[in-house]
């Protein structure tokens, strides 16, 4: 079912609960894996995730569907994932360079992380990013959105995360150079 | 001279993630649970319950606290016709700490009189004493 379809059946008297149902159903493992690549731990993201479905069940109603579906719940996602990065941040008073640190450790200690040496390097050196600027890699190299999309969700320029992402990518290959 | 790192390598960008088994399976139900979620209701009795346990509590403690002062107070055998307040000061206005003085029993300033048969008797009876009153 496209998302116009499962719109409305959401709209449609007693059926919400099971639109939304399969909404959750399509959407969750796009989104889980978003959150995931930027808190690393588990619990976080699936934290995360189940206040990304309940924020989008409380503002559903009001959807006017001026976005897709999809770019919409990645927005909110995205802005769940900043607020509790700098949350974490501040309570923890580190600057970014500790935080970023942190984060190497939890994924480290991750039993969750099945990859090579090649693939853990890469995720460290994604984890040394800017936050904004591993959001738009991780989109953009593992998510494979197309620079519009990105654009719709962050409300940025295309032309703006398209030096991003080149900026991220060097900085990324020169980190690996040195991790490896 | 190592070898220059190419990101764009298709082995790269696999997700090298995994997830605890069922995870997705569980997810909807767990989304569903958390926003449908109804609290029991609760009755008005156990809203009150507690209220009223530390209600009596301070009632016990109280009448305890009441009971041991009544019962072993010194002031508790005090007659009954003070307690009226009226009563109580007709009372200290008519008493003083002169009408609970009784020249009879006060050792102190009683002055035994003795009877002159008696003083005689006594010289009699020891005449050593006759003598000594006699010597000038």
């Amino acid at each position: 079912m496209d998302d116009k379809d499962l719109l409305i059946l959401f709209r449609e008297e007693g059926k919400e609960r099971y639109a939304f149902d399969l909404i959750v159903r399509k959407y969750s493992e796009r989104l889980y894996w978003h959150i995931k690549k930027m808190v690393i731990s588990h619990d976080d993201a699936n934290d995360l995730l189940q206040n990304t479905f309940i924020k989008a069940w409380n503002a559903l109603p009001e959807f006017r569907e001026e976005s897709k579906l999809f770019t919409w719940l990645y927005r909110i996602a995205t802005n769940e994932v900043l607020t509790f990065l700098k949350k974490k941040q501040l309570r923890s008073f580190l600057s970014l360079t500790d935080y970023s640190k942190q984060l190497e450790n939890v994924l480290e200690a991750d039993p969750y992380f099945n990859g090579d040496k090649t693939q853990k390097a890469l995720q460290k050196a994604i984890l040394n990013l800017p936050e904004k600027q591993r959001i738009v890699f991780n989109m953009r190299y593992f998510d494979e959105l197309k620079y519009e999309e990105i654009s719709e969700i962050l409300g940025t320029s295309v032309g703006a995360l398209k030096a991003s992402y080149h900026h991220a990518s060097k900085k990324i290959e020169d980190a690996m150079q040195k991790l490896i | 001279m190592k070898e220059k790192i190419n990101i764009d390598h298709p082995e790269l960008r696999k997700n090298p993630f995994t997830v605890p088994e069922n995870y997705f399976e569980n997810l909807a139900k767990e989304v569903d649970e958390r926003i449908f979620y109804v609290a029991p209701k609760v009755g008005w009795w156990s809203v009150i319950k507690p209220q009223l346990a530390l209600v009596s509590s301070f009632c016990i403690i109280f009448l305890m606290g009441y009971c041991a002062i009544t019962l072993f107070s010194p002031d508790s055998a005090k007659d009954n016709s003070l307690q009226n307040p009226n009563q109580l000061e007709e009372y200290l206005l008519s008493s003083s700490s002169l009408d609970f003085y009784d020249d009879e029993i006060d050792s102190l300033t009683t002055i035994k009189k003795i009877d002159p048969d008696q003083i005689v008797e006594y010289l009699r009876a020891d005449a050593s004493l006759v003598y000594l009153a006699s010597i000038k």
